[in-house]
């Protein structure tokens, strides 16, 4: 049995080994619809340069600070737990959530506004993109904070300590894909052009 | 990076290849990195969740619990993207196939459609049995006359060639049939099918 | 067989197996009206030879599954089965309604069924897999909930495993998603899209979480491999097949009247759902190697591995030929689609079914397995049908490559029974595959008549001199 193998691996993925199969899925399912936005834009550029246009950068730039910020507060919770300080890892997980809700009501005045102007998933090709890409992140931050607050309440409630932290590491996992995921993909729609 | 996770060697002595300057003797080894992968991977998936003090990396384990909680967490995630999909598809559909022109006529041949089994052998859209011709563009293909007498005519009777059942419908049921037919001829099928055979 | 409750089981595989060799007769009679117009007609048109066949399907799977459900629930939950006789009743209920359905199907109109069940109250007839009569509707859910009531009262006063979780939560999926049958909206358009909650919701997410459970099973059984590891597996392969899937739905609604953006959606998406079937190859062989124990019983093994490499193929290979849009545009309702159909339900669904009653059968018989006689005809019944199912898919292939040679990306189109008679000798080496198909499934009938079981003190003298 393979159980046996005894070899050294020094420096081992944090936290647990199946979350990192859910993020490599969700990492290629972004990809496939990166490139999909590639290849739709290739074929209709200028219609995808005027309707990028029309997005509002602010709420993009905004969102970007928010969630590397939330990235740097996770990092800081499982540093926190890793020196056996359960009750700072929730109060900087709680943090990270904040922030995911300031994306959540930053996203949904943007939806709001393209919404008033008109704007669905049927109006063009870059806006159903624009709508099912941000959208699609948008419940991953959903899905990422429901995560966070797990851990956060199992921090509070004492059930991780210096010892035993993987919990803290696999939703701090998944949550820096969440902030990757947003990274490229605000450059992707908001910026490149 | 991740070369050192996965790579069997200690990083130490890896790390010393780099800062010396010197070749390592197993750059292709640890170049064509499946091995080493498939290593890590039977390493980590094959652990029980018992953590001793002798592993080196007690967190690093695959649980049962985690794979668990991300099939349901990962089916709830994606229901609930489809839910709100079909939400605006369900708003859009009626705009698609002009649902204000569903006439009771129309309605009334939808009705006889279903119920004498016409996608037993014909397909609608795409969608149906393959034994005879598409119906979505009949009425753009053969016009309103010709199915009425097709319908009527049937069977045929020629030996070998494939037969239509007579559904004896009177002439207000052929109707109602062929309005259903020219409805359907109007849906926003994403111009499918390719050409007016079907 | 650890519980005499398990034995209730039986009559289901029968009788699964009995619907099976109809499912085939009405096969083989739609494949010649092909090619003979007028075979049995008007006594049998093409349409109801059709549904009989697709009906008769669905019934015996299921049949199937509800018997590998009472045979697995009380073995892994460690308790007798909450109702035995139930499970019995149950089983003469849907046979009968089987029966009924089919017989209704042969001597009644279709449009007079409908007139006579009370379909004008509540529409619900005349689509794809789901002709069935209201009255037989309403039945098929009183059964399914009969079966969900006796496993999952079952489940919880017993040992809750992973694979019992897994099996009886598809179990209830299977059920709950049904229920659109008894909802058909008068406009086309959002009944197609509906219908697909139930068609794909089923053979593309629910039955694979029950061919995961199944083959999860019968692998731990047979293999003697650590259970926890065997469960892992599972869960990621079943994660995976919902990740896939449910947004894959998409690919059923690129030209049937729903919104562009089904074209994207559904192509990205559904271009990985072959991933749970190569996981599913991937770790049933894994499992193959890191068994513990030779089990006697070769030919379920046989089915077992049999079943995630036709899997694989039919679903996984021949469904991504026709799941991305551009493809699909030419190939949408043509026999590529019906190659799929094929290769598929049978690969997947058919054989999982027959693994688990070859693995269950000769232990609800009163031995580890049978006589290396029968086994051996069982073993070639499975390389002979799956062999011509491969035929069936190959001609249906060239069929359909025909049809979008000639009809669909011609400059200048033929009409469909032009197109139909060029492709006169795919539906002949399609019916020789099927007529080969129904011999296999004889030769695999023939293994239950075989007396004697598998004598280990003989095979393993034979095993030594040799």
């Amino acid at each position: 049995m393979a159980t046996e193998i005894s070899v050294d691996y020094p420096q081992a993925l944090p936290g647990d080994f199946a979350i990192w199969i859910f993020i490599f899925a969700e990492l290629v399912v972004f990809a496939a619809l990166f490139a999909a936005y590639a290849f739709a834009r290739s074929a209709h550029l200028e219609m995808f340069d005027a309707a990028q246009a029309t997005l509002d950068r602010a709420y993009g730039y905004a969102n970007t600070l928010v969630l590397v910020t939330s990235s740097y507060f996770v990092a800081r919770a499982t540093q926190s737990i890793k020196a056996g300080r359960a009750t700072r890892c929730g109060h900087w997980l709680a943090g990270a959530l904040g922030l995911g809700g300031v994306f959540l009501a930053l996203k949904l005045a943007e939806f709001q506004q393209d919404l008033a102007h008109g704007i669905s998933l049927s109006t063009n090709l870059f806006y159903m993109f624009y709508l099912s890409l941000t959208f699609f992140h948008f419940m991953h931050v959903v899905m990422g904070m429901a995560i966070l607050a797990v851990v956060a309440y199992k921090a509070y409630a004492g059930r991780y300590g210096a010892a035993d932290h993987a919990g803290v590491e696999t939703g701090a996992s998944y949550w820096h894909m969440v902030d990757l995921v947003w990274i490229i993909l605000f450059t992707l729609v908001y910026v490149v052009h | 990076m991740r070369l050192q996770a996965i790579t069997a060697k200690p990083v130490k002595q890896y790390k010393s290849y780099c800062f010396t300057g010197q070749t390592d003797p197993n750059i292709f080894r640890r170049l064509i990195l499946i091995k080493d992968v498939k290593k890590y991977f039977a390493y980590n998936f094959n652990r029980r969740p018992i953590s001793t003090s002798k592993e080196p990396n007690m967190q690093q384990v695959f649980t049962k619990a985690m794979a668990r909680n991300i099939f349901l967490g990962g089916s709830v995630f994606f229901l609930a993207i489809y839910l709100a999909l079909t939400y605006d598809t369900w708003q859009q559909i009626p705009l698609r196939d002009h649902a204000d022109k569903m006439t009771p006529a129309v309605l009334s041949g939808k009705y006889l459609f279903d119920t004498n089994n016409c996608v037993g052998c014909h397909t609608l859209n795409g969608e149906g049995a393959y034994f005879a011709p598409e119906l979505g563009n009949v009425y753009k293909r053969r016009g309103p006359e010709f199915i009425k007498a097709w319908i009527q005519s049937q069977p045929t009777g020629v030996p070998g060639r494939r037969q239509m059942p007579n559904f004896h419908f009177d002439q207000k049921e052929l109707n109602d049939l062929v309005a259903y037919m020219e409805w359907l001829s109007h849906i926003d099928t994403n111009n499918w099918p390719p050409n007016i055979q079907g | 067989m650890k519980f005499q409750s398990q034995k209730v089981a039986i009559p289901y595989f029968v009788g699964a197996l009995a619907l099976f060799l109809g499912q085939i007769v009405f096969g083989l009679i739609a494949g010649l009206q092909y090619l003979n117009g007028s075979f049995l007609f008007p006594e049998l048109p093409f349409d109801i030879a059709h549904m009989s066949h697709t009906n008769l399907l669905i019934v015996w799977l299921l049949m199937a599954y509800m018997g590998a459900a009472y045979f697995i629930v009380p073995e892994e939950a460690q308790t007798e089965l909450y109702s035995p006789r139930l499970a019995l009743v149950t089983f003469w209920i849907f046979l009968t309604a089987g029966a009924l359905t089919i017989l209704s199907y042969l001597f009644v109109p279709y449009a007079h069924l409908a007139a006579i069940t009370g379909n004008a109250a509540l529409p619900t007839m005349g689509r794809g897999y789901l002709e069935q009569p209201l009255p037989i509707k309403v039945g098929i859910v009183l059964v399914a909930l009969s079966l969900l009531f006796n496993v999952t009262m079952t489940l919880i006063k017993g040992r809750k495993t992973s694979i019992n979780l897994i099996l009886v939560g598809s179990l209830w999926g299977l059920a709950l998603l049904f229920l659109p049958a008894f909802y058909f909206p008068q406009d086309t358009v959002k009944a197609s899209f509906g219908w697909w909650w139930i068609v794909h919701g089923w053979v593309e997410g629910d039955w694979e979480l029950i061919l995961g459970a199944l083959l999860g099973f019968i692998l731990i059984k047979m293999t003697g491999v650590d259970r926890e590891i065997v469960e892992k597996w599972l869960y990621i392969i079943v994660a995976m097949t919902l990740i896939s899937g449910i947004i894959g739905i998409g690919h059923h609604y690129y030209y049937t009247g729903a919104p562009a953006y089904w074209i994207w959606l559904g192509t990205i998406f559904s271009a990985f759902e072959p991933i749970p079937f190569i996981l599913l190859i991937a770790f049933s062989f894994k499992m193959l190697l890191a068994r513990r124990r030779e089990h006697p019983n070769k030919a379920a093994m046989l089915w077992a591995l049999g079943t995630p490499l036709m899997a694989f193929l039919g679903a996984g290979l021949w469904g991504f030929m026709i799941t991305l849009a551009p493809a699909q545009y030419y190939m949408h309702g043509t026999n590529f689609t019906a190659a799929h159909g094929h290769l598929a339900f049978f690969g997947a669904y058919a054989m999982v079914a027959l693994a688990i009653i070859s693995y269950a059968m000769p232990l609800l018989r009163g031995r580890i397995a049978n006589s290396a006689a029968a086994q051996r005809w069982e073993m070639t019944g499975f390389w002979i049908m799956v062999l011509s199912m491969i035929g069936i898919a190959l001609a249906l292939t060239g069929a359909g490559l025909v049809t979008v040679l000639l009809q669909r990306a011609a400059d200048d189109p033929m009409s469909f029974m032009q197109v139909q008679d060029k492709a006169r000798v795919f539906f002949w080496l399609r019916e020789f595959a099927g007529l080969a198909f129904f011999i296999g499934l004889l030769v695999y009938l023939r293994s239950f008549f075989i007396a004697g079981e598998y004598g280990y003190a003989g095979e393993m003298k034979q095993a030594l001199a040799a």
